[in-house]
């Protein structure tokens, strides 16, 4: 099929899907459930009038940012400070484990206790879900260097620190890239998350405050929000997987099923 | 008498895996004079990547020593360039950067780095593909690349393990003729390992037929005339009378024939 009558098929499944959305809503009981696309529609033109929309994307994007930040340093940092030294990986590796194994939505409660409800609590809850994703590839970066790289590097007169910088911290620093790439998504989960739990801002506590008033049209609308970033999100991740992988066989990580 | 470049002194190499050791090489002595190909020829486990990687520096020897330039090996050094049968160019960075690597690491500035790189890979013919990252680069013009970083740092000696192995046939014989056009008048001295037999001859200078644990079991000198076509000189009527010397060396020198001894 050509690309074109793809992205025509696209919009008509879409109209489809949205006619069929519309008709169901016309009942008022399934209404109450799904909303409708022009109410939902209406919602959206009314928070984007009345800034509401700006104003709680901007906390959203901004606990992901920071969250993702932090994440994905301490990540890194720890990766290389273990991967080269085993003892301490070893000693380590079981404590690192059970806190992994934990569910991060399971410690948002302490996370309350010991920052608030403000938006510290989403920003380290993103922290430690980007954390582990962007740690495991570091140290598995650090930790899988080829040897025969190693020695073609002493070979040709260079010493450990050449080593480490040519060859291991390259190495290193395209998986750690792919954990970062990988986490950015599950920073915005952890925000969101943050902010279904406890939160009077954000996106996540738009579709909760919604909800609790039983306003699907404004679930609806906030999921759209969340969505949109989501996908900007991720052709963000595309964009930044074609510029750092040219040199890698491995296909990239986008999620296409073309 | 001819200078003596690289002397390997009775040595012995012995590995410990598991608990258990293994043999690789014992009782080794072999000199290789300046200036010279050396094929070290033998079959696979005889311990002949073991040697080059003595010689190398790479790995230090359980007993004997060898001598380069007149100085006890200890370890790697700038005068040596190593190639493997496989390549270990850096996959993040592409083939000019590659190229450059050696220099880099001796600390040459940028513009003169790529002066000498640019020129190395005109003569390696690889012109136009620069900027590929290795995995974008063919099994052959990979080999072409790691031998220009070998080259670029003007090592005096080279030592090649294998390097054209893992190529089909035709590609083969074209490197093996690019080697010697690239060493011919270098002055370079060069230690190639091989298990293939008609290389040796068609390359070398010398042939070293290796036994059991590295033990020399026969070694003559190549006198077809140079510069060589590694596809003509196989049609000469003595590079088939060597050949058959040569392979009865290789199987009086096999594990079954020294059992039976």
């Amino acid at each position: 099929m050509k690309p074109g009558y793809v992205v025509v098929w696209r919009l008509v499944l879409l109209a489809a899907i949205l006619a069929a959305w519309q008709s169901v809503s016309s009942s008022k009981t399934l209404a109450f459930y799904v909303s409708s696309p022009s109410a939902i529609w209406n919602r959206e033109l009314q928070w984007i009038a009345d800034g509401t929309i700006w104003f709680h994307t901007f906390i959203t994007v901004e606990e992901t940012v920071a969250g993702f930040a932090c994440g994905a340093i301490a990540g890194i940092a720890a990766g290389f400070i273990l991967g080269p030294n085993r003892t301490l990986g070893a000693v380590l590796d079981p404590f690192i484990i059970s806190v992994y194994s934990i569910p991060k939505v399971a410690l948002a409660p302490l996370f309350i206790v010991w920052f608030g409800v403000g938006l510290t609590m989403k920003v380290v809850l993103a922290t430690v879900t980007v954390f582990f994703i962007v740690f495991f590839n570091t140290l598995a970066g650090v930790r899988n260097v080829d040897p025969d790289l190693v020695n073609a590097v002493w070979l040709m007169g260079g010493d450990s620190r050449t080593i480490l910088l040519k060859v291991i911290v390259p190495h290193a620093m395209s998986s750690a890239l792919t954990g970062a790439r990988i986490a950015i998504p599950y920073a915005l989960i952890g925000a969101v998350v943050g902010e279904l739990i406890a939160s009077n801002r954000g996106i996540g506590y738009l579709i909760e405050s919604a909800a609790s008033q039983f306003d699907t049209a404004g679930v609806f609308a906030a999921l759209i929000v969340l969505t949109i970033l989501a996908t900007i999100l991720n052709a963000l991740v595309d964009a930044i997987d074609r510029y750092t992988s040219r040199w890698k066989v491995e296909a990239n990580l986008s999620l296409r099923m073309n | 008498m001819t200078d003596v470049l690289v002397r390997v002194e009775n040595v012995a190499k012995t590995f410990v895996r598991r608990g258990i050791e293994h043999v690789a090489l014992d009782g080794v002595s072999l000199d290789v004079e300046k200036g010279s190909f050396v094929c070290l020829v033998g079959r696979s486990g005889c311990g002949k990547s073991t040697l080059l990687n003595l010689v190398a520096g790479l790995i230090a020897p359980t007993r004997g020593r060898i001598i380069e330039s007149g100085r006890v090996v200890d370890g790697p050094r700038l005068n040596v360039g190593y190639l493997t049968q496989k390549d270990t160019l850096l996959p993040w960075r592409d083939v000019l950067r590659n190229i450059e690597m050696p220099l880099e690491i001796r600390k040459l500035e940028r513009a003169e780095r790529e002066r000498k790189a640019v020129a190395l890979i005109e003569r390696v013919g690889l012109q136009g593909r620069e900027r590929a990252y290795p995995r974008e680069l063919s099994g052959g013009m990979a080999r072409r690349a790691s031998l220009a970083r070998m080259l670029i740092a003007q090592p005096e000696l080279l030592l090649l393990d294998e390097p054209f192995s893992a190529l089909d046939a035709q590609l083969r014989q074209e490197m093996q003729n690019e080697l010697l056009r690239l060493w011919a008048g270098s002055g370079n001295t060069v230690i190639f390992v091989t298990h293939d037999i008609e290389e040796a001859i068609a390359m070398g200078d010398r042939v070293v037929v290796l036994g059991q644990r590295g033990r020399v079991v026969h070694d003559e000198g190549i006198a077809l005339p140079r510069p060589r076509d590694v596809i003509a000189v196989r049609r000469r009527p003595e590079f088939h009378v060597i050949e058959e010397r040569l392979w009865e060396a290789l199987s009086a020198g096999s594990p079954a024939t020294e059992v039976a001894s």
